[in-house]
């Protein structure tokens, strides 16, 4: 099962990629995550647990049409002021057994979007996480984080 | 002949009889009109409109005695013995020189009547204590709770006690009024807690869109 640790400090020379302790060089690392919308497209509480879609790959530098699963497995991501893991442990792959921290605060049911490409070849770098966050009183949040 | 009068006598102590009751069934006493005749069972034989019924001028415990259905006449029952008060009529009333069918003669005494006015309460205000009467959501003042100051108790919606002065160095204190004021407040209030159960429960999700970083 994989372990991946992505971290960046802002620049490609402070940008690595391991896998179960073993540097991966990679061409390009995606990930992809919606979630947390109801049957309208428009976002609401309930994150994973909504229903959604996930896309995890590395692309290695060896064979960047190739594109390789991140999981089942865990992939942690370390930006420079913000960090996030996904994880997904079952044999299958099954959508429903994703889960996601954000800053070490789980954002499992709040989650709806998560983006983030690191592409070398095409000098691509963006990432951001969306979350819903309800209110009792006040309305709703949606609130997006660039990490990137 | 004899037989035929006593048969006629008979009847018509029944036929009295019937009338008594009927008279005591029209005209219903109150407890107070019961108690000026000295027992509630007694006061059957009060009232303004009873007195004719048993005929004959005069008061109808005294000089009437001779012709009451009570009488030796045996008009009740054909026998002193079967008088609804059961018994020698001197021995239930007391001395048997009385003057009437109480025992007593003479005027009356003072009235045992019960006041119609409300509850009379003491209540202590600034250390003295002050007498008076009560009634109305006002008095509810006079003993303090702190949930009199909420608008879910009806005190809430009354001012505090006033002092009202005598006229003669003294006083005592008047239960306040209507406060439209607090009324008001209440209003508010209500308001406020059906508009927070409707914005809790019941009011379209709004959405905020914000970006960090």
């Amino acid at each position: 099962m994989n372990n991946m640790v992505f971290s960046t400090g802002g620049d490609w020379d402070s940008t690595t990629l391991y896998n179960n302790g073993m540097e991966v060089l990679a061409t390009q690392l995606f990930v992809e995550i919606h979630a947390g919308r109801d049957g309208y497209g428009d976002e609401t509480a309930g994150g994973i647990s909504a229903g959604g879609e996930i896309t995890a790959i590395v692309r290695p530098q060896a064979n960047p049409m190739d594109q390789l699963g991140i999981f089942p497995g865990r992939l942690e991501m370390n930006f420079p002021n913000d960090t996030m893991v996904i994880e997904n442990t079952h044999p299958m792959f099954a959508f429903e057994y994703t889960r996601v921290w954000f800053n070490g605060v789980e954002a499992t049911n709040n989650v709806v979007d998560i983006y983030v490409d690191i592409n070398a070849a095409d000098n691509v770098v963006q990432g951001y996480i969306t979350l819903y966050k309800p209110h009792w009183i006040a309305a709703d949040e949606v609130a997006t984080y660039n990490v990137l | 002949m004899e037989k035929n009068n006593g048969l006629h006598s008979k009847r018509l102590g029944h036929w009295l009889l019937i009338g008594l009751l009927t008279v005591l069934l029209a005209f219903p006493l109150s407890l107070a009109q019961a108690q000026r005749f000295g027992g509630g069972g007694r006061s059957s034989f009060g009232g303004g409109g009873g007195r004719s019924s048993f005929g004959g001028g005069g008061s109808s415990f005294g000089s009437g005695r001779a012709g009451s259905s009570f009488g030796s006449g045996g008009s009740v029952g054909g026998s002193r013995s079967s008088s609804s008060f059961g018994g020698g009529r001197t021995g239930t009333f007391g001395s048997s020189s009385s003057g009437g069918s109480f025992g007593r003669s003479g005027t009356f005494g003072s009235p045992g009547y019960t006041s119609s006015r409300g509850p009379s309460t003491s209540y202590y205000v600034g250390g003295r204590s002050y007498y008076g009467y009560g009634g109305g959501y006002g008095s509810y003042w006079y003993h303090p709770a702190w949930y009199y100051w909420t608008p879910f108790h009806p005190a809430f919606y009354f001012g505090a006690p006033y002092y009202v002065s005598d006229g003669y160095g003294g006083g005592y204190y008047v239960a306040g009024g209507f406060s439209p004021f607090r009324l008001l407040i209440a209003i508010v209030v209500f308001g406020f807690i059906i508009w927070l159960i409707g914005r809790l429960f019941m009011s379209r999700r709004r959405v905020t869109y914000t970006t960090y970083g």
